[in-house]
Formats: C-alpha cells, sequence, structure tokens
C-alpha cells in the first residue's frame, strides 16, 4: 500500500478574486447613478381656480419681473442683471405692506417669453426665492443654508413654531403669467 | 576602493493580496450609495443651475418627466417630451399622468421636471399647462445646485 502523503491544506488561488471584484464593481459603475434629486419645489395654480392671485394693486406690492427671448430682465420697469436681483427683492420685501396679521403681502409676477431660455427663467425664480431666504433668514437670525435645508424632523417644537411663523409671514408669492410670444416659428 | 560585490537581489514582491479587499470595499460603496438607473434618458439633459435648491422628499411618489433636445440626430432637434423610456407628445401628458396614479395607487404624485437649460420656455409653459389639466399640480423643478450663480 502505498504511503499516505501529509499534503496540508492546498492553498485556493485568490488572484484571480480581483478581476471577479473590479468587473462586479464595473457593472455597478455602469449601471447606477447617484441619486441627486435636487431642485426648486413648486406648486401649479388650479386650472379653474381663480383666475388672478389677489393682489393688493399697490405698486409697492407688486414686483413684476419680465424676461425677454433674449434671457434680458425687466424688473419693476428698469433693465436689471441677474446678480442684482436678489437684492431687488430683498429690498421689495422690506418695502411692501403688512396686512393686519403682519403678513407681508408682496407678490411678484413673473412673467417670460415663449422663446426665454429654460435656465435663465429659472435662474430668475430661483433668484427671487434667495431673496426670500434672505429675508426670512435674517429674521431668524439663522444662516440662509439653515432657511434653507430646514426638515421639521428632528427639531425641536419651539424651532419649529419659529420657521412656520416666518414662513406666514413672509409668503413666497410668486404669481406665473403665460409667457408672451415674440418668438414665432 | 574596497569593491562591493552587489548581491543579484531578487527584486520583492508586492503582495497583491489586499486587492480584492480594497476593490470589494469600492464595490460596497458603490452598491449603497448609488441606485439603478430607471431608465434611458434619450434627450439631452443638462440641469440648470439654481442656488436655492432643496431635497426631494423621498416618501412621495414621483413622476419623472424629461424635457430637452433628442440626443439622437434622427429623432429630430425640436424639444421632446420623455416619460418612462419613450417620448411623449405633448397631448399624451395627461393619460401618461394617470397611467403613473393608477401604478402607484395615489392620485398625490409630484412630477420632477428634469428639463435642459436650453430648451425654451414655450414647451415647459405647454407642458404645464397640461399638467395643470391633469390635476397634477406639485412640480420639482430639477436643477444643479451651485453656490452661487455665474
Amino acid at each position: 500500500m502505498p504511503k499516505k502523503k501529509d499534503r496540508g491544506t492546498p492553498e485556493i488561488n485568490a488572484s484571480s478574486m480581483a478581476d471577479i471584484a473590479f468587473l462586479l464593481l464595473v457593472f455597478f459603475l455602469v449601471a447606477t447613478n447617484f441619486p441627486s434629486e435636487k431642485g426648486i419645489p413648486s406648486v401649479l395654480p388650479r386650472l379653474g381656480g381663480p383666475k388672478t392671485v389677489q393682489v393688493d394693486k399697490a405698486p409697492q406690492n407688486i414686483m413684476t419681473i419680465l424676461v425677454n427671448s433674449q434671457n434680458q430682465l425687466l424688473v419693476r420697469e428698469e433693465e436689471m442683471q441677474l446678480g442684482q436681483l436678489k437684492e431687488a427683492v430683498i429690498k421689495f420685501i422690506d418695502g411692501a405692506d403688512k396686512n393686519d396679521k403682519k403678513q407681508c403681502k408682496g407678490v411678484v409676477s413673473l412673467k417670460g417669453d415663449r422663446g426665454t431660455k429654460y435656465e435663465a427663467y429659472i435662474q430668475v425664480l430661483d433668484q427671487v426665492k434667495a431673496g426670500y431666504t434672505a429675508v426670512r433668514a435674517r429674521e431668524l437670525k439663522w444662516t440662509e443654508e439653515q432657511v434653507l435645508n430646514f426638515k421639521d424632523t428632528d427639531v425641536s417644537e419651539n424651532t419649529k413654531k419659529l420657521y412656520n411663523n416666518i414662513v406666514f409671514l413672509y409668503p413666497v408669492v410668486i404669481s406665473e403669467a403665460d409667457p408672451t410670444e415674440a418668438e414665432k416659428k | 576602493m574596497a569593491v562591493f560585490k552587489k548581491k543579484a537581489k531578487k527584486k520583492p514582491e508586492i503582495s497583491t493580496s489586499a486587492l480584492p479587499d480594497i476593490i470589494f470595499m469600492l464595490l460596497f460603496f458603490f452598491m449603497v450609495s448609488t441606485k439603478l438607473k430607471e431608465e434611458d434618458v434619450k434627450v439631452d439633459n443638462d440641469l440648470p443651475k439654481a442656488t436655492q435648491l432643496q431635497d426631494l422628499d423621498v416618501k412621495v411618489q414621483t413622476m419623472t418627466m424629461y424635457i430637452g433636445k433628442p440626443a439622437r440626430v434622427q429623432d429630430g432637434s425640436d424639444s421632446r417630451i420623455q416619460v418612462n423610456d419613450a417620448f411623449v407628445p405633448i397631448k399624451n401628458i395627461i393619460q401618461a399622468v394617470e397611467t403613473k396614479r393608477s401604478e402607484a395607487k395615489t392620485a398625490d404624485i409630484t412630477v420632477t421636471l428634469k428639463i435642459d437649460d436650453e430648451v425654451k420656455l414655450g414647451i415647459v409653459t405647454d407642458v404645464k399647462m397640461q399638467l395643470r389639466e391633469a390635476q397634477a399640480l406639485k412640480v420639482f423643478y430639477s436643477g444643479n445646485k451651485v453656490e452661487k450663480l455665474k
């Protein structure tokens, strides 16, 4: 009978493990993407509802912003650069009347053109929101980031109340009018 | 001068046994932090840059709508709307919303608008009008976050 050799455990060659892992890695790199759902939430006006937002017609309570098909801005009948818009919005909010509940009565009326670039329009919307965020942050003595990223979970009741109060006092009322048609095809 | 005889040294081998571990680590990172692509985007989709972006509430039912110039030349050069892997004509948007509603088993859906920054406002307005007719009033304009606009 042949003598049994003590062979020990044979080593498993693991050098291809890295290749397999690489393969899987590449698959995931290609087939997935990072969930990056960031954007500007907005609510469209209800169809058949009141056609116009109830606006106090006093000139200090309404801010008209026009964006033409060349993406130029006309704010309260004056030409303006996008960079100045935020300051103008802040000024407008501060200058607007308040109702008997101390609520700001200002309404921003935003009107584009069918030929306006979407990016230009969104950036105007963005700057208007930025103005409101800045005012809310100033009143709350928070940073603008804190106001923008506020979530009503994980905060105390008191903070929630403060925030909701500010949102009530400075409501973002943006009326988006039907665009003009300068660019006809 | 003393001459040192150079030993014929064998080059030390670099141990690669930790390589699979490193790769696996990367793999797990990607598995956890990404999600599978749901659809193939057939239009140009450079989202506009903005500063006031907020996170979308993960709990809401969403329907994603892409608008942009078709990526392939044979699909034409006019901006088109894509829902669920297919181009949808404007008048079919209401129907698409209804389909999504019955899938999600709720009428309360948020429409995520992923619109290319080069798109003209005209088509966006038409889409918004259709969404209003479909009573899908909650929209979410997707964008890329920047600290300051140029």
